[in-house]
């Protein structure tokens, strides 16, 4: 307990503070981006004993009117609901994006205690530590840092537009 | 950031938005060029109903 309080009081590189929640952050993505491949591959696809990965399909109903003209007997044109069906990956329709930190918002201020040179380049180094109050005389750095991230990998986007492309219309000849 | 969803239409090639969750409600969704309607078919529905319900769980976890 004693060593947790030294822990919390004890100044910190500047840096260190400001990267090590977006690192946490980054990471967490990173654990997040596995568990969506993971997902795909148990979800989406079979994989059968050579080791190869087929996709799951399921089966979408298109619906289309069809006009009949009218015959001798019945000269009304009829219109009919046809159904037809179709098959496409599961992995097409399932929201996938969703996965992946959209947005990390970071709000705090650093009380700074030192500056001390730095050991690697020789710029100096700011030592503080996260303030939870503004002490008059002492001096702060405030941060709101705001990083976004991206939603699907493209090499996921390019797996399913190539199975959504598949399901296109094609000319027989 | 919510992406939207689309497929291609198997007729004119347009691409249909559509949200998963209203397709296993049973809500079809229209083509906005040549208007066929597209839905997901009552067999395949606990498939893609397990897969989201999958997919909630790992998010629920997060």
């Amino acid at each position: 307990m004693e060593e947790k309080e030294q822990l919390q009081i004890s100044p910190q590189k500047i840096s260190g503070l400001i990267t090590e929640p977006l690192i946490a952050a980054i990471a967490a993505n990173n654990k997040m981006a596995l568990a969506q491949t993971n997902f795909m591959l148990e979800t989406c696809f079979t994989k059968n004993d050579s080791g190869q990965y087929k996709p799951i399909m399921v089966e979408m109903a298109l619906n289309r009117p069809v006009a009949t003209p009218g015959t001798v007997e019945n000269p009304e044109p009829t219109i009919q609901s046809v159904v037809t069906t179709f098959s496409i990956p599961l992995l097409s329709i399932i929201p996938l994006n969703s996965l992946t930190i959209t947005e990390v918002k970071l709000n705090f201020d650093i009380e700074v205690l030192s500056v001390k040179d730095g050991e690697d380049n020789g710029l100096p180094e700011i030592y503080g530590k996260v303030s939870s109050e503004k002490i008059v005389g002492k001096p702060i750095i405030s941060y709101a840092m705001h990083a976004t991230q991206m939603s699907l990998p493209k090499g996921v986007n390019i797996v399913i537009e190539a199975f959504s492309q598949s399901i296109q219309p094609i000319t027989i000849p | 950031m919510k992406v939207e969803q689309q497929i291609p239409c198997p007729v004119c090639v347009t691409m249909i938005p559509f949200d998963a969750s209203q397709l296993l409600l049973g809500v079809n969704f229209e083509c906005p060029n040549c208007h066929v309607s597209i839905g997901l078919a009552a067999d395949s529905k606990p498939i893609v109903e397990k897969a989201v319900k999958k997919l909630d769980d790992i998010k629920n976890t997060k």
